[in-house]
């Protein structure tokens, strides 16, 4: 049991199903950084190139975007790692969703509800811009990559295009070899 | 306590029903929709969600859905999935709630399977790294334009934009470890504002 216990996946699986249950008003994408640290950093279970590649890599399939961590389950500990993590991050908080529901808990009063959520919204903003400052530090290693991630960024702010477009037209302009 | 006040402006509708109070939808064509949902949803679900639940099927009208989706963002975990549990419970109880989950993950989580398999073979290729560096630059800049996005909807008060930066500082900038950040910034955002009101 020690030796279950000690391996990779149960030590990732359940650090993020851990991270999932605490990722409260602001969704998975806010807790990166912490999943960076933990198997980048601490673990080196990924190189950084990889991370970065699983996380662009599930915001460009279908699906929720929090399926990258599915990649890095397969990564870390193969098909059962990969399935292993998935429901790690999903089953407990739906779990939880669903007592809530159930019992009544949520779906009354909206003052708790509203109080929760105006006063964790900065805290959600933040959490969300330190991510995507984190993959800008492991990404833009140079001008050229840097300049794509600020032209992505204001045509995504000041326009209505789909992001799949602008995801599609960076593998275009690094296939070119132009980052 | 000024509590009721704001409910009273809010006016939140109750956005959970229990079951038997909705027409009955099959396990199977909760499963069906939300896996048609989750496959159209290239770079993000949600706009594929409001299209689907409010538009199509009819299963929210805007005012639940608004309700369902601050529910599941206050709850722990992906908002999204929140989402299919909640209406999947309201449709077809225990089973309906299942199936909306299933319907959402299951086949992603296989795609990305065969994705991730393909990437341990050719990801060491030098056009597949360059197509994912380029790739991967164009997403830090949807994950940044997200951030700003969620930073321009708050209220335009110092205190809120205060409290952003410190969490930014302490996770973004300086990496603090992300549980203690997290433990102390919430209860004291949520006080503060909560005070500043």
């Amino acid at each position: 049991m020690d030796a279950f216990f000690d391996s990779s996946l149960w030590q990732l699986a359940s650090h993020l199903g851990m991270l999932s249950m605490v990722a409260i008003g602001s969704g998975l994408g806010a807790v990166l950084p912490e999943v960076h640290r933990f198997v980048v950093e601490q673990h080196h279970w990924l190189s950084d190139e990889q991370f970065v590649a699983f996380y662009t890599i599930g915001q460009a399939s279908p699906g929720p975007n929090f399926l990258y961590v599915t990649l890095i389950g397969r990564q870390v500990a193969g098909l059962w790692g990969a399935m292993a993590v998935s429901a790690a991050v999903v089953v407990p908080s739906c779990l939880l969703t669903y007592v809530l529901v159930r019992t009544g808990v949520v779906g009354g009063d909206g003052w708790i509800q509203r109080l929760l959520k105006n006063g964790l919204a900065p805290v959600s903003a933040a959490l969300m811009l330190s991510s995507s400052w984190v993959l800008a530090n492991t990404v833009d290693q140079d001008w050229n990559a840097a300049l794509l991630t600020l032209i992505s960024l204001v045509l995504l702010l000041a326009t209505r295009i789909h992001p799949l477009w602008v995801i599609g037209a960076g593998a275009a302009i690094g296939l070119a070899g132009l980052v | 306590m000024s509590a009721p006040r704001e409910v009273a402006r809010d006016d939140v509708a109750a956005p959970v029903a229990t079951p038997a109070e909705e027409a009955r939808v099959s396990p199977w064509q909760i499963y069906v929709v939300f896996l048609r949902m989750s496959l159209g949803g290239f770079g993000g679900v949600f706009p594929m969600v409001y299209r689907t639940l409010v538009e199509r099927t009819r299963w929210l009208n805007p005012t639940d859905f608004a309700a369902t989706w601050a529910f599941g963002q206050m709850l722990p975990g992906s908002v999204i999935s929140n989402v299919a549990t909640m209406v999947g419970y309201r449709y077809a109880g225990a089973r309906g709630a299942i199936a909306a989950v299933l319907g959402l993950i299951m086949w992603p989580v296989l795609l990305l399977l065969a994705v991730g398999t393909a990437y341990a073979t050719v990801g060491d290729l030098a056009p597949v790294r360059r197509a994912l560096t380029g790739m991967s630059a164009a997403a830090v800049g949807l994950s940044m334009a997200t951030g700003i996005k969620m930073l321009r909807n708050l209220p335009r008060r110092w205190m809120h934009f205060a409290i952003a930066a410190c969490v930014f500082i302490a996770i973004g900038l300086l990496r603090l470890p992300f549980l203690g950040v997290f433990v102390l910034a919430a209860p004291v955002s949520v006080w503060l504002i909560w005070r500043a009101r």
